[in-house]
């Protein structure tokens, strides 16, 4: 953490969606604290509508949601012009044998396991933006 | 729809056949006995019967020729007594003899003629007045007739073509004699007495055959044998050597036509009597019986097949009944049931298949009904199982989440990210993160248990550096290590594999919880991490230098809620889930775990897990 620059997402468009606002204002502190716009949806249909609005530059989903989950999320944000090559990183709260690979087998980006930690959070984040070629060249140290 | 399928029975191995056969055999060995015995026993009767009738002929026929023969030597004696007329000549004496024997030989059949011839042969008067004149002296009997008494053995007169007898009787004046008496017999006679033929049915017939040439003295019966004639069979041949008796043997007219044969020698005629009957007329009255008895013991073979073919029928067909029922319960048709009202063993048996198939309705039904009933059971167990996995999943989601909130503020506000808290403040936050952390644990213990116990644990194996796994336990349990000012020691063998293939959360989940408790338990010393090989395998032993465990702890210590004792408890906190679930998990990964302890020096556990490398193919994939 402190080896990472607070200002490194400075700028950024992120979108993060969780139903659980708790969750949701853990990782908005923290990606806040970094420097990025965070904006937070609590569903999936709700997600894909910010999503067209900001055009960030990165998605975090929760997998289980009301109304639309994070798989019918995924497959919705495929459909939408403008918006579908956005990179989608999962985001699940106890990960099941095979999520993994069933959610890149679905067109997430990949994933991170709750509970959402100031110590783990960004260290785990930047190893996954760092393997997006259009992100990483953003990341500067 | 019933089709009862019979076991086919070889035709020859059927029980109706073969005890129709063995009455029949029974029935007929006897009848066929008794049978034989008395058609044999008639047989001999009847040819003994027959010989008898045949006898009593001859022995009729031979009385009516000695009365016949008799009579007229009557005649003769009466004609001679009339001789002794006191006659004073000759010529009177001769005149009044004429009208005697014309009385004589009129009165009587026996004969036919009476004449008398004087010593020369010149016949001087008789019955029949063509004789007087003739001279006889070249008959057979003329010289024995001067002599005494004689009767000539029949032969053929040629003048009169018929049979002739001739009884001489000479006759004396004083001591001179003065000439024969002689009658001529009528043959007619005998012929009268052979053809009477009272007894011998159509073919038996009686003759009398000379000794002289064999001639046939009286006539045959059957056409084309001629009287005059010789003819001859082993009867035949019998009578005239002198013998009387009986036997079969081939008749004169042909060897082969056998006849019953009664043959008699008589001397006055100086031939043979012969009674005769046809072999086969003699015993046809025998073969009609014979074939009666027969007929008679094939009918009742036939009433004893018929009657065993019933007695049969009535044996085998409740068998039959029984067979088709037992093939129909075969068949799953288990409301089957003998219909037969007997009293008899068959009956029994009847009742006793009956039951037995009551008892094997009744215990396919409570079969039926424990399966369904144990299906019931599965379904409703399958379902509890489901709901306890949802339930877990539930659970473990609504668990954990509000913990992840705790964790996550919390650990903003220790990150110094902008946050600043007092001393005290922050101490008590650490506290908060602590025992959020501590209760994590408890609850995904629990969860893992209560899965395990479920059987929804599933192991995915994928592949892991064993490198790469201690590194990761290392800065998982490292802030133990330091906050308590242990050595950390991490051992790895070289020749481990780099890579090899495991299931990371469960390994993870085993050493983690063997290293919390080495810290845990360890108050000064150093805590080591070991992986290394061993035969057959790999290891994971985490040895400590702490407390140590005491041996009558070491059987129970793996069981769940337990620690060495309630002051340990409090001593060191823990619910006593990590032991149980690593033992678990080690079993479920085709492992175990084990336990070398000495109390005040430290304890080492080892977990012992199959080694499995991917090939070289899957490796590259991956």
């Amino acid at each position: 953490m402190s080896n990472i620059p607070p200002n490194l997402l400075k700028g950024w468009d992120i979108v993060i969606i969780d139903d659980e606002p708790d969750s949701l204002e853990v990782a908005r502190y923290i990606l806040d604290f970094y420097g990025a716009n965070v904006h937070t949806a609590t569903n999936g249909r709700e997600g894909v509508a910010l999503v067209e609005k900001v055009k960030p530059r990165f998605v975090i989903s929760d997998l289980s949601m009301p109304e639309m989950d994070g798989w019918e999320f995924l497959s919705a944000l495929r459909s939408t012009v403008y918006v579908q090559d956005i990179p989608v990183i999962a985001l699940t709260a106890h990960a099941m044998k095979g999520d993994r690979e069933r959610a890149i087998a679905a067109g997430f980006h990949n994933y991170l396991t709750k509970p959402l930690t100031a110590n783990t959070f960004m260290d785990e984040l930047l190893i996954l933006l760092l393997d997006i070629p259009q992100l990483s060249e953003y990341l500067t140290f | 729809m019933q089709t009862a399928t019979t076991t086919h029975i070889p035709f020859f191995s059927r029980l109706r056949l073969r005890l129709t056969a063995l009455f029949l055999v029974v029935a007929i060995i006897p009848i066929v006995l008794i049978t034989t015995i008395v058609a044999r026993q008639v047989e001999a009767q009847s040819r003994s019967q027959i010989f008898n009738q045949l006898e009593s002929i001859s022995i009729l026929k031979s009385q009516q020729i000695d009365q016949w023969l008799q009579d007229g030597r009557e005649q003769l004696a009466l004609f001679l007594v009339s001789l002794q007329h006191d006659s004073v000549t000759q010529e009177s004496l001769f005149e009044h003899a004429t009208s005697t024997v014309r009385q004589i030989a009129d009165a009587s059949t026996s004969i036919d003629d009476i004449f008398f011839y004087n010593p020369q042969g010149e016949v001087i008067f008789s019955s029949d007045e063509v004789l007087v004149g003739r001279v006889v002296n070249r008959q057979y009997y003329f010289d024995a007739s001067l002599v005494e008494d004689h009767l000539q053995a029949p032969f053929f007169d040629v003048s009169s073509g018929t049979l002739a007898l001739i009884a001489t009787s000479p006759v004396y004046a004083g001591d001179e004699l003065i000439g024969v008496a002689a009658i001529r017999y009528n043959t007619e006679e005998l012929n009268q007495i052979m053809f009477e033929r009272t007894g011998l049915g159509e073919t038996g017939e009686t003759y009398l055959v000379s000794r002289e040439n064999n001639y046939f003295l009286t006539a045959s019966r059957f056409e084309g044998y001629l009287l005059n004639r010789a003819y001859t069979s082993v009867g035949i041949e019998q009578a005239l050597a002198g013998q009387d008796g009986s036997s079969v043997y081939g008749d004169y007219r042909s060897p082969a036509v056998p006849v019953f044969g009664n043959y008699r020698w008589i001397p006055e005629l100086e031939g043979g009597l012969l009674t005769e009957i046809n072999e086969e007329e003699a015993l046809s009255a025998l073969n009609q019986a014979q074939v009666t008895i027969v007929i008679l013991a094939i009918i009742v073979s036939a009433i004893v097949v018929f009657v065993g073919f019933i007695v049969t029928n009535i044996l085998t067909r409740p068998i039959s009944q029984i067979t088709n029922s037992a093939s129909a319960i075969a068949q799953g048709h288990f409301d089957q049931r003998v219909l037969l009202t007997r009293s008899d063993e068959i009956g029994v048996l009847a009742t006793a298949f009956n039951n037995m198939a009551q008892a094997v309705q009744d215990r396919t039904q409570q079969m039926e009904e424990a399966r369904d009933e144990a299906l019931a059971a599965q379904r409703i167990a399958r379902e509890n199982s489901r709901l306890k996995s949802e339930f877990l999943s539930t659970m473990s989601h609504e668990l954990r989440t509000p913990l992840n909130a705790i964790e996550g503020f919390t650990s903003i506000m220790l990150s110094g990210m902008g946050i600043e808290l007092s001393p005290r403040a922050e101490d008590m936050v650490r506290r908060v993160s602590m025992n959020s952390k501590r209760l994590l644990q408890l609850i995904n213990d629990f969860l893992d248990l209560s899965r395990i116990e479920a059987g929804r644990l599933e192991l995915v194996k994928s592949p892991v550096s064993p490198e790469g796994l201690a590194h990761k336990w290392q800065n998982e349990v490292s802030v133990l290590a330091e906050g308590k000012g242990l050595e950390f020691i991490v051992n790895i063998d070289p020749n481990l594999p780099p890579i090899i293939l495991g299931d990371e959360d469960a390994l993870s989940k085993v050493a983690i919880n063997l290293l919390g408790n080495a810290f845990k338990f360890t108050q000064q010393g150093q805590v080591t991490l070991e992986l290394s090989c061993i035969s057959g395998g790999w290891k994971i032993a985490v040895s400590d230098t702490g407390i140590g465990i005491p041996s009558h702890a070491r059987e129970y210590i793996f069981e769940e809620f337990r620690q060495v004792d309630g002051s340990s408890k409090r001593l060191y906190g823990g619910t006593g889930l990590g032991l149980s679930l690593v033992q678990k998990l080690s079993r479920a990964m085709g492992g175990n775990v084990s336990l070398q302890s000495e109390v005040g020096k430290g304890s080492i556990f080892t977990v012992t897990l199959p080694l499995e490398v991917e090939t070289i193919a899957q490796g590259a994939a991956v």
